[in-house]
């Protein structure tokens, strides 16, 4: 097929050759290295291709063989077009696909992002179109690939590198993310430094500022521990105050508390093995369903779906390309949980939220989980134990 | 006895052909010297000192060179035969 497809522009004839001397005419070709292939045998000679271009030099070698030659059928592009030279679609849809090759690949049809996890791609996405990359765009106007790399990594601040790949009609943006970087302390703000929840104060070091707790206090949520006010004055003298930014570590015991409603009924989402393929159309960045999306098979149902680009080596991305997506069957269950299951997926949810309001490098000292029970209905208390700094900075008014 | 003292392909130093059968479907042969008889079941192909009979059926000539060739088909057997010798 391929081999054809390579010989078939050049052109080749389909010849019969026949006579008593057929294999010297073979060899007789091969030594004029005509190009000859798939040689099949007949009752009494030969079927093969041959070159067009050699097949109009044979005529002293059937002369010399005496084999009588026949063509069978011409092929190749001269031929193709004499034989359709009538048919006006051919060389429109010609030109048509021609120009489709030219124009396409000089625009750019598609913007894709590769590698956002946090960064926010709408803000991407206007930098893009602030440097002239977006769908419809000329590839020409694209003028300096490390300016928009420098606009992407100082416009959106999660983002480390960029790069702006170019693949046909298709803008691809790859970008690598970084954590951020902790701000910068700021120790000329005046701040007084209060309890973050309730607890039972076991450290209190403090570094600048007043101090207005000791070891063995119980403090509530709220309560400034450290003042940034420090008053610089004697007894007697009058009042003068200075501000500073608190430093300071209290280390109390807190108790956290959290409660939820859970129940022992689960819904379990499984595969039946039925499943619905439907093909959509991507054209310029566009999705279009003629044979519909496929929603309304299955009740219940989730969708895989598959891209398929249309590209080529030279030209890139074409500007379509086709989604398979199958449509999976899902039957839905409803699954009892036991009492320990029940307990043991609460316990991790209400840990969670926990977890998300303890300071820095607490320590879980104790932890308690209740529940009572109602037709399937749990209430549940998680009560754990830290030993935690409870101290968070807000400003001193001065 | 050249070729195997200096361990180079006899091949290349004796003008051998070099046959590769891909199971009973495909021979490759390179260095032939032209077809003798060639038919639906059998083909003879000249080498350098022998011929090479090809025996099966659909025998069909893919690829034809002046210094290789490509047979498929159902093979059954292929023998050597001394030139001069049928």
């Amino acid at each position: 097929m391929l081999k054809n497809t390579f010989k078939f522009p050049l052109g080749y004839v389909i010849i019969e050759v026949v006579g008593k001397n057929k294999e010297r005419f073979l060899n007789m070709c091969l030594t004029h290295q005509f190009r000859i292939w798939e040689v099949q045998p007949q009752a009494d000679g030969f079927v093969m291709k041959m070159a067009s271009g050699d097949f109009l030099q044979i005529r002293p070698i059937v002369r010399k063989s005496g084999v009588s030659v026949k063509i069978i059928s011409k092929h190749g592009t001269g031929r193709f077009i004499k034989k359709h030279r009538q048919r006006v679609a051919f060389p429109i849809a010609g030109l048509f696909v021609c120009v489709y090759f030219i124009l396409v690949p000089r625009y750019i049809w598609c913007v894709e992002i590769d590698g956002a996890r946090n960064a926010d791609t709408d803000k991407i996405i206007e930098i893009l179109k602030d440097k002239g990359v977006y769908i419809g765009a000329s590839k020409k106007d694209i003028a300096d690939l490390t300016e928009i790399k420098n606009a992407v990594v100082f416009g959106e601040e999660r983002v480390n590198w960029a790069w702006l790949y170019i693949e046909g009609a298709k803008a691809r943006l790859q970008i690598q993310e970084g954590d951020m970087p902790p701000a910068v302390k700021d120790k000329t703000t005046p701040t007084s430094i209060i309890a973050s929840t309730d607890g039972f104060v076991r450290i209190a070091e403090v570094k600048r500022g007043e101090r207005r707790v000791v070891t063995g206090d119980a403090v509530n949520k709220g309560d400034i521990l450290v003042s940034g006010k420090v008053s610089v004055f004697r007894e007697g003298d009058p009042e003068k105050y200075s501000y500073v930014n608190s430093d300071a570590r209290i280390i109390a015991d807190t108790i956290r508390t959290e409660e939820g409603i859970f129940t022992d009924k689960e819904i379990l989402r499984i595969k039946t093995g039925n499943n619905k393929k439907r093909i959509s159309i991507e054209l310029f960045g566009k999705e279009y369903n003629p044979f519909g999306t496929g929603e309304d098979i299955f009740e219940s149902y989730d969708i895989v779906t598959k891209n398929y680009d249309a590209a080529l080596p030279i030209f890139g991305y074409l500007g379509f390309g086709i989604k398979l997506n199958t449509i999976e069957e899902i039957n839905e269950y409803e699954n009892t949980l036991t009492k320990n299951e029940v307990l043991s997926r609460a316990k991790e949810v209400l840990e969670e939220r926990i977890m998300k309001n303890v300071g820095k490098e607490a320590e879980k000292t104790d932890e308690q989980l209740t529940y009572s029970e109602s037709g399937g209905v749990y209430t549940v208390r998680l009560v754990m134990n830290f030993r935690e700094d409870i101290g968070i900075k807000i400003p001193q008014e001065e | 006895m050249i070729a195997e003292k200096l361990s180079l392909p006899k091949d290349v130093i004796l003008d051998l052909p070099r046959i590769s059968v891909c199971g009973d479907r495909e021979i490759y042969i390179e260095n032939h010297k032209g077809i003798m008889e060639y038919n639906d079941s059998s083909i003879r192909i000249k080498t350098d000192k022998e011929v090479v009979h090809i025996n099966g059926s659909e025998l069909r000539i893919i690829v034809l060179k002046s210094d290789r060739m490509v047979i498929n088909g159902v093979f059954e057997s292929v023998d050597y035969e001394k030139i001069g010798r049928k």
